[in-house]
């Protein structure tokens, strides 16, 4: 049934299965390197300081913030849909390729789904401190209470993109350990140090690879695939409602939902990319994610970034066709032209330009360009946030309200919070989880040996 | 006999030692120490249980019998601070005044207030007050001070006494007995900002120093060089009404005056002038005297000399002499020569017989310059010895008084802070107007009377009663004010009529019956011979709609309260044309030097060229924590003319220095950028079709379509219209709706960062002619929609649609999304981005106990991180509905009125049911004049704006430009 | 290893069990194991929704009608946008337990672990020598050339 032919060998040098476990279980036992504890204090020193612009909202009050009575969101809610785009990609990983029966997402998909988690974590964090009263949040939460018992508003977004979230980050998040429990038992039964083993054994949930569990396994991974392969598309689809629902000029848009989900896979491949070309640098592991891994996902950027264009061309094509002076305003007066010509045209040419260069297999193939543009990438798509949520509250309808916006310190240094805990929990996952799911990787590797 | 020894120590040391007894030491320190803390403890407890009930409120042993705990009981009142007049009526809740009215039964002001009026109940819980009187800083009791003072007036000492211009009948009888008991002692009234020059030309054309009475509502045809009528000069509120009363439009009465404004700074008033032409000062002094000449050539009367003038003037004469009686040419200035022009074109026109009155002449701005000029020579020669000031300010106002030091005592009576007072040695507190007797005569034959709501919160005294002390009379100034009113004031058959005092203290006024005394009507024609020295640049200095002439500086209210024109709020600056701004290289907030003094500069379109305008009324070096150091005091530059202050300087030298000073502005863009906002037309197309400039409403209504059937309202549809004819910007509905709501003041830093708290704002749109534009006036309240979309978007559903139509928010469910505010397409709704109460960052009113009085009861003080935003007072809505519900009666149209509807001066704004097809509301959203913001939206507010209509030369092109004349098709993605 | 997968199945010697480190699909389909949790999952699913549909419905329409905005209060629209996730949620959470229940994986460490190196390279077939001949199953195994075989 698999049939890897076409592409080549996925996994090279001929491993053996054994060689195969030891390789991706090497860094679980070797000691921390220098570089892994250096990258793990610079992130805690920014989560410190994202800590303490977390204190300040929380003691002062969101007039700490940058934002006013005309822009009521800010970098808060950039932010979120950023870590949203991003923590997309785990789950597009896995899911469409593994619908698509796309053999080679087996030595990626780990590392992408761990991204996911952590992302998502990170961006749930914004749309909570955002809120004035963070400690009456739980009023979201449709349960009987003495009020009435007064419920919550079915119309809202927010409503939608609260359950959407949590919905999310625990299906990421399951799915990926279920992905983990086969290799933690592998773990266990290797591993020399009682501890590893008392810890992973506890992981492994007592998992032996008999024949019932696996099927059982992967009957429910199919289920849980097809309900994430749902999820890719609703999570972001509800983000953009947040804005399309909107009357704002430039958010009241039919094309957000299906725009919004290929952004966030975009800015997902694109941050898989980051991270893939680092992991395997430092860990050696060219030959599991190999030139042709990277080479596909440089392929899939190449397309979505084609997308992109489409969409903004789409956009401003329509804000022009409508007629409609506020939409033309905010399109070429706001944005294309006008205080933030500098964000859209970083949007534009970043998310819709610069990926086409790897349309050349020499650009495509040298890895320090293609991490340029991965990290080009990203910074585009959040501009292409800051342009959506900044330029139309700015510049609305009254043009008495008409206000600007800049971030303060504090929004500033809560954004690096989050980027630290990224890279935190990134780099906790580089030691103490096997960045490769052995066993699917040991399934591919069995048919290339039968090849021979 | 010789000494004996007990022993031998006592034969060394010459005395027996004394035996301590280290048992009773201790025990004596013992009980030291029990006595001690016993008393510490004792203390303690008893200062504690002494403090607490000042904190706590104290249920009434007895009740009195006015005060019904949580109902509010109204007391008409008057207002005056010396330089405005105001009739009120005083919202007292649980013995506090927490709100003024407007009086709506008073003849002068009709229920009509302005900005300062409504500021003015918080001046009452000012922290600067004086609390106790004082000798050089040292609390003296009052009689103390009275002993002091009566010795010093005793020994015949030379003494003047110093007081605003007095409008009080019953305060002049305390003068005079104060003068007969006293006669070398010399009374002078002072205005900060004067108008003498007017009193002087009526006394040289009519032979009587008077203030004429104004008749707006008369005038077809109103010309106005510099007056800002609607905004500061002499009777604001009384004109306003009269004014806008002639901008009454309707099918049935399609016809309105015509007001052309001449001025060099960009006033209120000029903003809704139907024609306005930007001169110089001395351009506007030729065009008068030209004016005069054409006019007096075509009544035949006797000319002046006077240049012709550079600027045109046919048709503004042509205008004048068309409409003839029925014109009214009116000035702000204060120069006596041009006040005598003035006056003669209006005799010529004979506006006497008509829109100007002789007989109910303004009893305001009594102070006479000349008498001041003699004054501060006397002060300098050293001839004063005793100096009463009463509640005036001239050490402020006329720039460094510091003549007045030489006079060797001075006293100041007065209520709050001030420069003046803090160099004089005797400080006596004087009441606020809410806790003082009082009555007024604004205009000949028109009296009010002005009663106490409140008991004095300080040790003040009535400063008339000072004065009574002073002159040794017995009785207080109450009684002398009964007297006056039941014996000479009082129609003959009512004198001494318990029951006629009691109704007149309710209604709050009286006009006498038997009609003034007939004013002189001989009229000598003026000889003028006009030369004004031509100048390069001129400073044009004048009094803004907050401020004033800076009295209230310390009111943050009004210091927060943007400019009508401006909309810069916490500063002065320097207003330049965009013509000159770009020959000197300046742009806004750079900072220029005038005679060594720095000052912000604000590019203000339609200021004339050749002139820059500053605000008087800021820079207070002395008027409490919020009004010191804000802007520049101006008065320095107040120039002089044959006696009389005159408020424009010219020959001015500007600067520039480098760098710039961040001035507060509540709007930052300022053009309409061609969209349907303010539809206006003119009155030449409104007579030929009603629904002339809002063809786009009709466009917007045919193309409304909704998915869901809208909502229908059983019972009650709350709505309001605003009539953008009348309304002026004067900014009073927004001071009332501040009072009303407890909305907070966030100060000048968190307006830059566009975080206002207003909940009534009033847009300013420039059309496109910088040099000249239209200006436009939009009050921008919540809309009340009843596809409200900031609705739909709140998770938590604190906010939704009540029964009645009312968009309502639930503060305490509330979790601060800000959703609703981005979703909200007229950006009315306010988020409370930091804790207001109670925090030092935000040192205003809500800082302190003393200002908190002023907070209403029935609003919630909102909480830290939620979202606020205008009712439409439901508060008041709910407390008529139980009333009528009690009483078992229907509610009548226009028995509820929100804040801002009540006290509106120009009737601008109507409130009420729109389920009512006969109430005004309902009647007004049905005219063609009607519209509704960004109604292409299909959000369907309840407020409802008429289109602004100027009686003007319909210039084809731009007659329609913010109707039809956009794209066709408004629809938000048809 | 298939090999002597198949030739016990010929021989009809009962196999208790089979674990390889990695899903061998012809073991899984020979090896007589049926698992239903997708069916279960589907189940889920419905009923999940009927319930999230029910609860919106009771919430917004019949407890406690609001006006939003003038929208009715059964803004049907709005709910199907949370049925569908909140379906997801519980399918989710309810299969997953179901999986940990049927497949009997908690945290635990009783489980015997036949073979350590299972989970790494080994594929390891269980028979039950009580139930059937041993010593032909060994053969058996033998033959199509087992490592080694363990008898417990």
């Amino acid at each position: 049934m698999y049939n890897t032919e076409v592409r080549g060998p996925l996994i090279l040098g001929n491993k053996s299965l054994s060689q195969i476990t030891a390789d991706i279980t090497s860094p679980l036992y070797a000691r921390p390197k220098f570089w892994w504890i250096v990258g793990l204090g610079i992130s805690s020193v920014m989560m410190l300081l994202g800590f303490w612009s977390i204190y300040v909202t929380v003691a002062q009050g969101i007039g700490t913030w940058g934002v006013n009575n005309t822009v009521g969101w800010g970098w808060a809610i950039i932010n979120f849909v950023w870590w949203i785009g991003i923590g997309h990609a785990g789950t597009a990983f896995s899911i469409f390729l593994l619908i698509l029966r796309q053999e080679w997402r087996s030595s990626i998909n780990r590392a992408a789904e761990a991204m996911t988690v952590v992302a998502v974590g990170c961006a749930a964090i914004f749309p909570a401190l955002h809120m004035g009263r963070i400690w009456d949040a739980f009023f979201i939460i449709p349960y009987p209470n003495t009020r009435g018992p007064l419920w919550v508003n079915y119309n809202s977004p927010l409503f939608w993109d609260f359950i959407a979230i949590s919905a999310y980050l625990l299906i990421s998040a399951s799915f990926w350990f279920l992905g983990m429990i086969p290799d933690f038992a592998t773990i266990r039964d290797n591993t020399t140090s009682k501890v590893k083993k008392a810890v992973y054994g506890f992981f492994a949930m007592g998992w032996r690879g008999s024949s019932g569990e696996w099927k059982r396994y992967e009957g429910l991974s199919y289920i849980l695939g097809g309900i994430a392969a749902v999820l890719v598309v609703s999570v972001h689809s509800i983000v953009s409602t947040d804005f399309a629902v909107s009357v704002e000029p430039g958010w009241h848009t039919t094309i957000f939902p299906p725009y919004f989900v290929v952004g966030a896979i975009f800015s997902g491949f694109a941050m898989v990319m980051t991270l893939m070309i680092i992991l395997r640098k430092i860990y050696k592991f060219e030959e599991y994610v190999t030139d042709a891994h990277l080479d596909k996902v440089a392929k899939i950027l190449i397309f979505v970034s084609l997308i992109m264009g489409t969409a903004y061309l789409t956009e401003i094509f329509m804000a022009w066709y409508s007629g409609n002076e506020y939409e033309i305003f905010t399109f070429f007066h706001n944005r294309i032209t006008g205080e933030f010509t500098r964000q859209f045209w970083i949007m534009f040419v970043f998310n819709a330009i610069v990926p086409q260069l790897m349309w050349f297999k020499k650009i495509r193939s040298n890895l320090v360009i293609v991490f340029i543009i991965s990290i080009l990438i990203n910074i585009g798509m959040w501009f292409e946030r800051f342009n959506i949520v900044v330029t139309s509250l700015s510049k609305d309808y009254l043009p008495s309200a008409w206000a600007s916006y800049s971030p303060t310190f504090v929004e500033i240094s809560m954004y690096l919070g989050t980027l630290g805990i990224f890279i935190f929990g990134v780099l906790l996952f580089f030691k103490y989880i096997p960045m490769i799911a052995i066993s699917e990787v040991k399934a591919v590797n069995k048919y290339q040996l039968k090849k021979k | 006999m010789e000494k004996q020894w007990r022993s031998i120590e006592e034969f060394e040391q010459g005395s027996i030692p004394e035996q301590e007894n280290p048992n009773g030491k201790i025990g004596a320190s013992r009980r030291d120490f029990l006595k001690l803390f016993g008393f510490s403890v004792a203390s303690a407890a008893v200062l504690n249980s002494c403090e607490k009930p000042v904190q706590r409120a104290i249920p009434y042993l007895i009740k009195p019998e006015e005060i019904i705990p949580g109902k509010a009981s109204y007391y008409a009142s008057s207002f005056y601070d010396g330089t405005e007049y105001c009739s009120v009526l005083v919202k007292v809740r649980d013995g506090r005044p927490i709100k003024i009215e407007g009086n709506q039964m008073s003849p002068v002001s009709k229920g009509g207030t302005s900005a300062r009026v409504q500021a003015s109940v918080l001046n009452l819980y000012d922290e600067a007050r004086y609390k106790e009187p004082r000798l050089n800083g040292v609390e003296k009791s009052w009689d103390e001070v009275d002993s002091l003072v009566s010795g010093r007036l005793e020994e015949g000492r030379n003494t003047v006494l110093i007081t605003p211009s007095i409008i009080s009948p019953s305060t002049r009888d305390v003068l005079s007995k104060f003068m007969q008991r006293h006669p070398d002692a010399r009374w002078i009234q002072y205005d900060e900002v004067s108008a003498s020059g007017i009193r002087e030309a009526h006394l040289d054309l009519f032979g009587a120093a008077v203030i004429p009475g104004f008749h707006f509502d008369r005038a077809d045809y109103i010309l106005s060089f510099d007056a800002d009528f609607l905004g500061t000069w002499i009777a604001p509120v009384e004109f306003a009404r009269a004014y806008a009363s002639t901008r009454e439009l309707s099918k049935e009465h399609p016809r309105m005056s015509r007001h052309v404004q001449v001025e060099s700074a960009l006033s209120m008033t000029g903003s809704n002038a139907d024609k306005r032409i930007p001169v110089t000062p001395r351009d506007s002094v030729m065009m008068l005297g030209t004016i005069f000449n054409r006019v007096a050539e075509a009544t035949g009367n006797p000319l002046i000399s006077a240049p012709p003038s550079a600027i045109p003037v046919d048709a503004l004469v042509a205008e004048l002499l068309e409409h003839g009686e029925r014109s009214l040419l009116v000035s702000g200035s204060n120069d006596p020569e041009i006040q005598k022009m003035v006056a003669g074109i209006n005799w010529m026109l004979g506006a006497y017989a008509n829109t100007l009155d002789l007989e109910r002449t303004i009893q305001l701005k009594r102070g006479d310059d000349r008498e001041l000029e003699e004054l501060s020579g006397s002060l300098d020669r050293g001839e004063v010895d005793n100096l009463i000031l009463v509640n005036v300010n001239p050490f402020y106002s006329l720039g460094g008084f510091e003549a007045m030091k030489k006079a060797d005592f001075r006293a100041y009576l007065g209520s709050a802070l001030n420069e003046t007072a803090e160099v004089c040695q005797l400080i006596c507190p004087d009441h606020h107007y809410l806790e003082a007797w009082g009555d007024a005569e604004p205009i000949r034959g028109s009296f009010s009377l002005q009663q106490p709501c409140i008991h004095p919160l300080f040790n003040s005294r009535a400063w008339q009663d000072s004065l009574l002390k002073w002159a040794g009379e017995e009785g207080s100034y109450e009684e002398v004010l009964r007297d006056r009113w039941m014996n000479s004031i009082a129609p003959r058959e009512e004198r001494n009529n318990e029951q006629w005092w009691v109704t007149t203290l309710q209604a709050g006024f009286f006009v006498s019956p038997d009609g003034p005394l007939p004013a002189s009507t001989s009229y000598t024609s003026p000889d003028i011979s006009l030369d004004p020295p031509e100048t390069d640049l001129s400073l044009v200095l004048y009094t803004p709609v907050g401020l004033n002439d800076g009295r209230h500086a310390n009111n943050p209210w009004l210091q927060e309260l943007p400019d009508p024109v401006s909309k810069v709020c916490w500063d002065n600056y320097l207003a330049i044309s965009p013509a000159d701004a770009e020959g000197m290289g300046l742009q806004d907030e750079m900072v220029v030097s005038l005679d060594g003094t720095e000052l912000p500069v604000l590019i203000q379109p339609g200021q004339a060229p050749g002139t820059v305008s500053l605000a008087l009324g800021y820079g207070r070096g002395q008027a409490g924590k919020v009004g010191d150091g804000i802007g520049i005091n101006a008065y320095k530059w107040v120039g002089r003319r044959n006696g009389h202050r005159i408020y424009i300087h010219t020959g001015i030298k500007l600067e520039t220095m480098g760098g710039t000073y961040p001035i507060a502005r509540t709007q930052t863009h300022h053009t309409m950028e061609g969209r349907p906002i303010v539809r206006e037309t003119t009155l030449k197309e409104y007579q030929a079709d009603p629904s002339a400039g809002n063809h786009f409403h009709l466009e917007a209504e045919a193309h409304h379509q909704t998915l869901y059937p809208e909502v229908e309202f059983d019972g009650y549809h709350w709505g309001m219209v605003v009539d953008q004819n009348k309304c002026t910007g004067c900014n009073n509905c927004v001071v009332s709706c501040i009072a009303e709501n407890n909305v907070a003041v966030v100060g000048k830093e968190e307006v830059k960062k566009r975080r206002i708290m207003h909940w009534m704002r009033i847009d300013r749109y420039f059309s496109e002619q910088p040099d000249n534009p239209k200006v436009f006036h939009q009050p921008v309240m919540c809309q009340h929609c009843d596809n409200a979309p900031c609705e739909n978007v709140c998770p938590v559903s604190a906010t939704m649609h009540s029964n009645e139509g009312l968009n309502q928010v639930a503060y305490v469910r509330c979790i601060g999304t800000k959703y609703c505010i981005n979703n909200c397409p007229y950006r009315v709704r306010r988020f409370n981005w930091f804790k207001y109460l109670n925090n030092e960052k935000f040192d205003f009113n809500q800082n302190s106990d003393l200002s908190r009085l002023v907070l209403n009861p029935d609003v919630t003080v909102r909480e830290r991180g939620v979202v606020e935003k205008c009712t439409l007072c439901v508060q008041r809505i709910q407390e008529k509905k139980l009333e009528a519900k009690l009483e078992g009666r229907p509610l009548q149209d226009g028995e509820i009125q929100p804040a801002c509807v009540q006290s509106c001066p120009s009737g601008a704004l109507v409130f009420g049911n729109l389920n009512d097809p006969d109430s005004r509301v309902s009647k007004l959203m049905k005219e063609e004049r009607n519209y509704y913001l960004l109604e292409q939206l299909h959000t369907l507010p309840s407020v409802g704006y008429l289109t602004k209509v100027r009686n003007a030369e319909p210039a084809p092109g731009e007659s329609d430009a913010h109707g039809t004349g956009e794209s066709p098709d408004h629809e938000q993605h048809g | 290893m298939l090999a002597a997968f198949r030739k016990l199945k010929e021989q009809e010697i009962e196999i208790e069990d089979v674990f390889t480190p990695y899903p061998v699909h012809e073991i899984l389909e020979k090896h007589g194991r049926k698992s239903r949790i997708t069916i279960v999952g589907w189940f889920y699913g419905f009923f999940a929704s009927l319930a999230v549909l029910a609860f919106l419905i009771y919430t917004a329409v019949i407890d406690w009608p609001l006006n939003y905005g003038g929208k009715p209060s059964n803004a049907f629209p709005s709910f199907m946008v949370i049925t569908i996730v909140l379906t997801i949620f519980s399918i989710t959470i309810l299969s997953l337990f179901t999986f940990s229940w049927r497949a009997k994986l908690w945290p635990s460490f009783g489980k015997p672990i036949y073979h350590p190196e299972a989970t790494d390279d080994k594929f390891v077939i269980l028979v039950n020598k009580d139930s059937t001949d041993a010593n032909k199953a060994a053969s058996v195994m033998k033959e199509t050339g087992a490592i080694e075989v363990l008898e417990k």
